[in-house]
């Protein structure tokens, strides 16, 4: 019985020739080709679990800020009976002391993160369809970049808005 | 016939075959409802701000807790600077009106608790509560086959204000 060929003898110019003959560390060729998407893939996980941590400080941050800020309204309202709201700067402070890790520190308005304070103010309900009393919407801001692929975009925009009101500031005539 | 032979012959490139199937069938798939999971806990984290707000809102003014309209005004602060819009249906996914009071009613020594919507009786201890639902879309940046998208989300809870 005549044996089959089963692979004809491919013609190849030299360089590609030779190199097809040889099969030394093909496996090793084939891990640095395969392990350079593997390690995407790893580092794109890591990175959706770091994203998952930096909102949840954001939350986080931004809801003990805006609490602290209107505990201590409420709290100077109840000792001076005048309302006397932190500073922009206080509640920045806030901020960071509640979000660090894993953001970095925020400096104003346009930092990385950022962090917007607007207080609002309705003594007595004067506004009817304005809530009553002092309160503060507090937003932050941060531009995330994931590691390692600062590369292939800008990165994603994460933000959180509250509103705190101050205990006891409905009727409160004065503002901040 | 020739073909598949030679096909099922080869050995070379497996390890790279096997990596193009794995990475197309498992990793990738996983990596795309990844970024869905961060985009949808994204938005239920300000949903759950949101709903945060209504309940500061209900602690500091128990009069008002019920008013709808300063309650709206409270989300439309926050639908002003949040990317996610949210929502606060009049009638809740119970099928009772958004920020509606409900009592809780015991008579002491007793301490079984019976909630109603109703007030209590003048000989029973009485608390007084207040319920909201907030709800939002979010788009999914890669639509999933078992997903709906925009993905409906919703958070609502019960708060005690008297």
């Amino acid at each position: 019985m005549p044996r089959m060929r089963l692979r004809p003898k491919a013609r190849l110019p030299w360089p590609a020739a030779a190199f097809a003959r040889h099969c030394w560390a093909g496996a090793a060729v084939e891990f640095a080709l395969v392990g350079m998407a593997l390690a995407m893939f790893m580092l794109a996980i890591v990175n959706l679990g770091m994203l998952g941590f930096t909102v949840g400080a954001l939350v986080h941050g931004v809801q003990s800020a805006a609490r602290a800020a209107a505990v201590q309204t409420a709290n100077t309202y109840a000792t001076t009976e005048a309302i006397t709201c932190p500073s922009k700067s206080a509640i920045i402070g806030y901020f960071n002391e509640y979000a660090d890790p894993p953001l970095p520190a925020a400096t104003g308005t346009t930092s990385n993160p950022a962090v917007i304070s607007t207080w609002s103010d309705n003594g007595g309900d004067a506004v009817t369809s304005e809530p009553p009393g002092v309160y503060l919407t507090l937003t932050a801001t941060y531009l995330w970049v994931p590691i390692g692929f600062a590369a292939f975009g800008t990165g994603i925009n994460l933000s959180i808005t509250t509103v705190a009101t101050v205990t006891g500031s409905a009727q409160a005539a004065s503002t901040c | 016939m020739l073909i598949r032979r030679r096909l099922a012959a080869a050995r070379r490139a497996s390890a790279s075959v096997d990596f193009a199937l794995t990475s197309t069938f498992v990793l990738l798939p996983m990596l795309l409802g990844g970024a869905d999971y961060i985009s949808v806990i994204s938005a239920q984290a300000q949903l759950n701000t949101a709903l945060q707000s209504l309940y500061y809102f209900a602690y500091t003014n128990p009069s008002a807790a019920s008013n709808s309209t300063d309650a709206g005004y409270i989300i439309a602060l926050i639908n002003g600077a949040s990317i996610y819009k949210i929502t606060l249906p009049a009638t809740m996914s119970s099928g009772k009106a958004n920020a509606s009071i409900s009592y809780g009613c015991f008579t002491p020594p007793s301490t079984t608790i019976t909630y109603q919507s109703t007030a209590c009786t003048a000989s029973q201890t009485q608390q007084t509560l207040v319920t909201y639902q907030v709800k939002t879309t979010v788009s999914l940046p890669f639509p999933l086959p078992a997903l709906s998208n925009p993905l409906p989300l919703s958070a609502s809870g019960t708060v005690q204000i008297q």
